[in-house]
């Protein structure tokens, strides 16, 4: 589960984000969804504890800065960086042992099979296109095997092939009682996957829906509704 | 830490591999050995004239390094700065289950490495240079180098990683810091003035009790002079002060709570530093800050490639000092020098007094030849080839402003020195000239080696290769002005100099516009 309480955000004088809370219970897909500017990123990076910030944000119900929270706990930025001096598999073999994951070599290999990287595993991190490094970026989330993931605009860069991969991975994530929220500006790619939905406008959250209570209603209608047209 | 080991070991490792794969590394790996046995070599005629081969001298320069470079390390890490830390740290490693305070030391380890190196250079120097014993020398490089990284090491984490410290108190620790170094400083121009006006008063400075009573930088020197000089009263009670002080700030370090709220600077800096390397890999020189821009409108009178030098203006125009830059400052205060210089000497240099000045101008645009303008960045620009324009037009229009500018600093340079030199008008006119031909030459010589140079030789090479061709026209240039002076007459040689540099520049431009007829060549 993943609990954010009164999050509020200043980058100087400038207020980010405003009070936000909101909660994700285990085994579901949050979405989080806004127009540029709106505070997602902020929030995000708040989450993934790269950000100073006023509030409470809960892992599992552990504060999201202790040790513990992140042992449980994956995030896939918006724009991946690898180490240039790693290879792909380099880069998986580091997040077993920082995350100090167990017989990991055939989740491993199911990983970089899956995600069509088995044959760019010996590739420096500085060789890689911007979608083959965003592909290594998820496959190092989810060889964590976490329990709260986070993905900020996730199917950027990927290929067709790959966005599929990532929905089926989602859905997977979701029935194995992982929580998940994923931020994006790609109304359809999110369409069949999301349980809650957080609309964020001006810091704020201004909208919050749960699948269930929208009786099948468009995606894009209720965002547009709520934002005025604003994507 | 064990992660953090192994990720720092695997990249070492990796780096070694690759760049052993390559032929330029054993070329510069001959280059640097070369360099360093040529430094080492010169520093025994240098120790024995300045008279310091003995462990006075060595603890004097020792002290030397001890009094500028630990309280500026001490302020940039109160201004969360002096870490490195990259993209991909902040990707990986600030979010997985690794202590903050552990990523800190992670980010000191190359530092660390480095002391350790210098440290042992240092050792080798001072045994053979300074007639210090090995056992000595030994003692010495062991419990500084262990001492003064524990030291450094807790202070990083004290001072990076707080979360209880506000910025106010942080900004107050920096303020007193500058307040002590002011105040020593202040108290060593008095032993100047009063007692000796020499040199040598840097020895009476930091041996003197006030300076070895001053907290951590001064027990240092007192803990370097202990081991090095031998005892006395007052360098044993700094020496135990500093390791009290280094132990308990170790113990303070070591309990303080750190839960990485460090991390936004850190990745602020990220950011910025990533934008700094690749900015270097272009061979590119800049500003360390972001410049204001202000509010300008501009009225564009033309159409096609026009349209470039207008937008160029108007970004100028935007800028607090408009078209004036570094190099602007750089050249007034060197016209400003020449002039002080030709009032004093005038009678010594009055015969060779018309080539001070293009002399100086091809220093200056040798060491700013990295300096990135607004047309470096007009090149790797997409719209810029797709304007429905020529390449000719389109590399003046990319230029033009920049002629413009070496016209300005051209004159901000001259004027001032032209006076105390004695020039008439026509060698005035000329010299601004000669300086705007220096300039331009080196425009359009960087466009051409980014475009054909960079892809065998890479950035260094490149950077060389310019250094190698300018150094070539200024030396073809300035020959040519020589001969022309000696058997007619100075302006002459001017004319002579103007006119090689402009043929020149106008093949280099030649060249050069065959780059903006696409992209391909600078990517």
């Amino acid at each position: 589960m993943l609990e954010i309480k009164n999050l509020t955000k200043k980058y100087g004088k400038m207020l980010a984000v405003e009070d936000v809370s909101f909660t994700i219970p285990d085994g579901q897909v949050g979405i989080l969804l806004g127009p540029n500017g709106a505070g997602k990123s902020t929030i995000i990076k708040s989450i993934a504890g790269l950000l100073k910030f006023q509030g409470t944000v809960l892992i599992q119900q552990i504060p999201s800065r202790e040790i513990d929270a992140k042992k449980i706990f994956a995030y896939v930025p918006e724009m991946p960086a690898m180490f240039e001096a790693l290879t792909v598999r380099e880069h998986l073999e580091y997040i077993c042992k920082a995350y100090d994951v167990s017989d990991s070599e055939h989740y491993m290999e199911e990983l970089l099979e899956r995600f069509e990287l088995t044959d760019k595993q010996d590739k420096l991190g500085n060789e890689l296109s911007k979608g083959m490094m965003q592909k290594v970026s998820i496959c190092c989330a989810l060889m964590i095997k976490p329990k709260v993931i986070l993905f900020d605009e996730p199917m950027v860069g990927l290929d067709p092939k790959a966005i599929k991969e990532l929905k089926e991975t989602i859905q997977e994530l979701k029935n194995n009682n992982i929580t998940v929220l994923v931020s994006t500006h790609m109304l359809d790619m999110v369409k069949d996957l999301w349980d809650i939905m957080f609309i964020m406008n001006k810091g704020k959250i201004v909208g919050e829906y749960l699948k269930k209570d929208t009786n099948d209603k468009d995606i894009d209608d209720i965002f547009f509704e709520i934002t005025g047209g604003e994507a | 830490m064990r992660v953090l080991l192994y990720l720092f070991v695997k990249t070492t490792k990796n780096r070694i591999k690759k760049s052993l794969k390559k032929p330029a590394t054993y070329l510069w790996a001959v280059f640097a050995v070369a360099y360093i046995a040529m430094i080492v070599g010169s520093l025994g005629t240098l120790i024995d004239t300045m008279k310091l081969g003995n462990p006075q001298g060595y603890t004097l320069i020792a002290s030397l390094g001890i009094f500028f470079f630990l309280p500026a390390n001490i302020v940039t890490y109160a201004k969360r700065k002096g870490l490195i830390f990259k993209q991909s740290e902040v990707h990986f490693v600030f979010p997985s289950p690794v202590s903050p305070k552990w990523v800190l030391l992670y980010a000191k380890i190359k530092q660390i490495l480095l002391a350790l190196l210098l440290n042992s250079i240092i050792a080798v120097v001072g045994v053979i240079y300074f007639n210090l014993s090995i056992l000595q020398m030994l003692l010495y490089f062991v419990l500084a180098f262990v001492v003064e990284s524990i030291l450094e090491c807790s202070l990083t984490i004290i001072l990076y990683g707080n979360e209880t410290l506000s910025k106010k108190h942080l900004t107050l620790l920096c303020r007193s810091l500058y307040l002590i170094i002011a105040a020593l400083l202040g108290f060593g121009a008095y032993l100047f003035f009063k007692y000796q006006a020499s040199w040598e008063i840097v020895q009476l400075f930091l041996s003197h009790p006030v300076v070895q009573s001053v907290p951590i930088i001064g027990w240092n020197i007192a803990f370097l002079r202990l081991i090095i000089l031998g005892p006395t009263t007052l360098n044993v009670i700094g020496t135990i002060l500093y390791v009290l002080t280094t132990l308990v700030l170790f113990v303070m370090a070591y309990k303080m709570k750190c839960g990485g709220e460090y991390y936004e600077d850190a990745m602020q800096f990220a950011d910025d530093y990533a934008v700094r390397i690749a900015k270097n890999k272009k061979g590119e020189m800049g500003l360390p800050f972001k410049q204001k821009l202000g509010k300008a409108t501009i009225v564009y009178k033309g159409k096609y490639a026009k349209a470039i030098f207008y937008r160029q203006l108007l970004e100028y125009k935007k800028n607090r000092f408009f078209i004036f830059g570094v190099v602007s400052l750089v050249n007034l205060i060197a016209g400003v020098a020449i002039a002080v210089f030709g009032y004093y000497n005038y009678d010594e240099v009055k015969e060779m007094s018309a080539f001070i000045i293009p002399g100086v101008s091809a220093y200056i645009t040798f060491i700013f030849s990295g300096y990135a303008t607004k047309w470096g960045k007009e090149i790797s620009h997409p719209y810029t080839f797709l304007l429905p324009d020529s390449p000719a037009r389109k590399l003046w229009y990319a230029t033009l402003v920049e002629h413009i500018r070496a016209l300005v600093d051209g004159a901000l340079i001259t004027i001032p020195a032209s006076i105390f030199l004695r020039l008439n008008l026509i060698q005035i006119i000329l010299s601004i000239l000669v300086y705007m031909c220096l300039q331009a030459n080196k425009l359009y010589l960087n466009v051409v080696t980014d475009a054909v140079i960079q892809r065998f030789l890479g950035t260094v090479g490149k950077q060389m290769f310019r250094v190698f061709v300018q150094g070539m026209i200024i030396g073809i240039c300035a020959l040519s002005a020589v001969l022309g002076g000696a058997f007619f007459r100075i302006e002459v040689g001017y004319l002579f100099m103007i006119i090689i540099s402009v043929a020149i520049t106008a093949l280099l431009a030649v060249i050069a516009s065959k780059s903006f007829e696409n992209m391909e060549s600078i990517e």
